[in-house]
């Protein structure tokens, strides 16, 4: 049976507990894909007020985790930011490097593999971070990137060899 | 390593890249009112924070002295007056012609490879401040983070005179603020104070210290505030960690230190634990020296095995090298003439173990050979890995073997003697795990059997193979479907890239990932997936595009929806 539309103070109380609980993890999954922290902050809004707007489709359905949705809406936005001028000569393990040194990891291991998740093939970046950084199941990476989950185990195959290759000191192929 | 392994490391190393990257309250509370309020907040410039620091490298003492003023000059004199003259965020191809043109007069020149120069053989401009940073790389010679203080307020102030920066955040101490010698010795100081730590004011041959002045974002109270603070960051040259970090305020107030964990104690838990904080102190064991196996087998001594690999672990028997043994440097030398790498053209790592076959204490050598490209096209492998055993005493090779990829190959041989690997006992495996384990290796057999005939790109096997390693929902579309998806694929590209974007790619492949599923039930339809790429270059993707897209058919041959569409470049992302 369909469930009713939420009623709107429940609506804010969801949109707010999204927020309190998602929201730093989608800034950091927009910052990898963007390579640039305001643009990060402009998507992660975004994300938001489209979150706000489909709730009630989302409520219906119900077809996936909120967490898997929210990045789905999150990897959609960021993808349409890149479309903008300014991503083209953004260089994401650069943008890590540009971090203020302060908030850089302290541990030069963290960091190296940081920049090697950094350098990986956009395709590949995405499943380590949907599926490794945020916890999604392949599915809900799936679900999230809008592609099959097979693709999803294939680019994660992949990504592990590349990485595992730069940990050992090779380059990636 | 294996998943969750993987797993763990890449989360670690993101939150702690990303710890600071997070919303204050303010900002939650505004985000979720402004997502109510259907209000966009849009920043017209990118933040101070992401466009601080540059990736420039160690100044060895006067050395570059001259090329340093020689890149500077030519930044001030040059690069930045072009830049201020436009409005736009780029050099023109002709000013990027003058730019290169007195570098090169100046002795500086710029990597071939580079996008910048790239884009300038390819007749393009390039951006701004990405030309300013490829000019410090090639003048400077690396990474910015190991500047003085004085060249990150340089390079700040360049960055402020394009407008790339709003201010420069980078300061230099102002009368009345600690000098950097000051700074430097109470940096050291408090690092004492709180580890007893003996660590030197200036950069030596065992610590480089990495030092920054910067306004820095506070989050101590709701808003945040800015201040001016003091960094100080130890590099342990031995194995490349940052092991202490300190901050203070310009007043030399609140003093926040920091020491790595593995600084405190190694977990002697299981040899497991003993393993991952020795990781973490002196990077993965592949890349160990003698040293730290020698320590590892100190400390893991009388602890039981849980499997075979900590029992080959606790039976290797590793250690220093007795007196009167030859050196590892030595072992690593007569490995290289018996393995006679000097004909092989590709790069080469080697490590070397000291542990104890029998009575007879041996180096176990390593050496992992990448073949050239040009191999590699000729069909050629990728690399070698072969392992060597040596006398310590005598210098004598006394066995050595290839490292087999693939099922049948054991790791272990590697870090144990080869004689210890046939004697380790049988341990019983979890049955959950031999059955997931069966299933993977059943995968990975049919994945490496697809690989070795059809190549490393899924894109590129036949739908049917895809269909057979993957299973349901992969399949194999109709002819008519393929005809009519491919036709919607190459008019996004045209739409995107313009009509001629196919015929300039040239001689393409066509590469295609394809999932269908029956959503009759839920939307009254078919759903066909589909994932083209096409390239010239089925391997590396360095040219072409990626199309994207589902396609919703409602009745045979009549309606349809097409959604999600995402038309990119094939390499798009590889930097």
């Amino acid at each position: 049976m369909e469930q009713a539309e939420v009623p709107g103070a429940a609506r804010e109380m969801r949109l707010e507990e999204w927020v309190q609980q998602y929201a730093d993890a989608i800034l950091r999954v927009c910052f990898l894909y963007l390579g640039d922290r305001s643009l990060a902050e402009d998507a992660l809004q975004d994300t938001f007020l489209k979150a706000w707007k489909a709730m009630d489709r989302f409520e219906k359905k119900g077809v996936c985790s909120e967490k898997a949705w929210l990045m789905r809406i999150a990897v959609n936005t960021c993808r349409d930011y890149r479309r903008g001028r300014w991503f083209r000569h953004m260089d994401i393990s650069t943008a890590l490097e540009e971090l203020p040194p302060r908030l850089l990891a302290r541990e030069a291991e963290d960091r190296a593999l940081a920049m090697d998740v950094a350098r990986l093939p956009d395709k590949h970046r995405q499943v380590i971070l949907l599926h490794y950084f945020q916890n999604l199941t392949l599915q809900e990476t799936a679900q999230a990137l809008g592609i099959p989950k097979s693709t999803v185990y294939k680019r994660l195959v992949r990504a592990e060899e590349m990485l595992k290759s730069m940990l050992t000191g090779g380059d990636a192929p | 390593m294996k998943e969750l392994e993987m797993k763990e490391q890449v989360c670690r190393a993101l939150n702690a890249q990303l710890s600071s990257l997070r919303t204050s309250p303010a900002q939650r509370d505004r985000l979720a009112r402004n997502a109510m309020e259907g209000r966009k907040v849009k920043k017209t410039k990118v933040s101070l924070a992401l466009v601080l620091a540059l990736v420039l490298c160690l100044l060895t003492a006067g050395a570059l002295a001259a090329v340093l003023l020689s890149g500077r000059e030519i930044v001030e004199q040059v690069a930045v007056p072009i830049a201020q003259s436009s409005k736009q965020e780029n050099y023109t191809y002709e000013e990027l012609k003058t730019l290169i043109q007195t570098l090169n007069e100046n002795g500086i020149t710029l990597d071939e490879g580079s996008t910048l120069m790239q884009a300038f053989q390819a007749g393009h401009g390039y951006w701004e401040r990405d030309t300013i940073d490829e000019i410090c790389r090639a003048a400077f010679d690396g990474d910015l983070r190991n500047w003085t203080i004085e060249q990150m307020h340089w390079y700040g102030e360049m960055m402020t005179a394009i407008g790339a920066w709003e201010e420069n955040i980078w300061l230099l101490p102002e009368e009345g603020d600690m000098t950097v010698e000051e700074a430097r010795a109470y940096a050291a100081k408090a690092l004492k104070d709180a580890y007893g730590a003996d660590l030197p004011a200036e950069s030596s041959d065992q610590w480089r210290i990495s030092e920054n002045f910067d306004l820095t974002w506070m989050y101590d109270d709701e808003a945040g505030h800015e201040e001016a603070l003091w960094s100080f960051w130890y590099i342990n040259l031995r194995t490349g960690n940052n092991d202490y970090n300190v901050t203070f305020d310009r007043s030399g107030g609140h003093i926040t230190t920091w020491r790595a964990d593995y600084l405190e104690k190694i977990s002697t838990k299981n040899w497991g634990t003993v393993m991952d904080d020795l990781q973490s102190r002196e990077g993965t064991c592949t890349q160990w020296g003698v040293e730290t196996w020698a320590e590892f087998g100190e400390l893991v001594k009388g602890m039981e095995a849980d499997s075979r690999n900590g029992w080959l672990y606790l039976h290797a028997g590793y250690r220093l090298p007795p007196e009167g043994s030859i050196s590892p440097e030595r072992a690593l030398e007569i490995a290289g003439n018996e393995m006679r790498y000097g004909e092989i053209t590709g790069r080469l790592y080697e490590n070397v173990i000291c542990c104890t076959d029998g009575d007879r204490p041996i180096y176990k050598v390593c050496h992992r050979v990448i073949f050239r490209q040009e191999d590699l096209e000729k069909g050629g492998a990728y690399d070698d890995v072969w392992c060597l055993e040596i006398d310590c005493m005598s210098g004598e090779v006394l066995s050595k073997r290839q490292y087999a990829y693939g099922p049948d190959g054991d790791p272990m041989m590697m870090y144990v003697p080869f004689s210890l690997l046939e004697q380790a006992p049988p341990f019983e495996e979890k049955p959950a795990d031999t059955e997931k384990e069966q299933a993977a290796q059943k995968r990975y057999e049919k994945e490496e059997a697809a690989i070795a005939q059809y190549g490393a790109d899924m894109y590129f096997w036949p739908l049917q193979v895809q269909a057979e390693v993957y299973g349901e929902p992969c399949g194999v579309p109709t002819e008519a479907e393929y005809a009519r998806a491919l036709k919607i694929a190459l008019d996004a590209i045209a739409k995107q890239y313009g009509k001629d974007a196919m015929t300039e790619l040239g001689d393409y492949r066509v590469g295609l990932m394809h999932r269908r599923f029956d959503d009759e039930k839920e939307n009254g339809c078919w759903q066909l997936e589909w994932d083209f790429m096409f390239t010239t270059d089925p391997e590396f993707l360095s040219d072409g595009y990626r199309v994207q897209f589902r396609q919703l058919i409602y009745e045979e041959d009549s309606l349809e929806t097409i959604r999600d569409m995402m038309v990119e470049h094939a390499n798009f992302g590889n930097g």
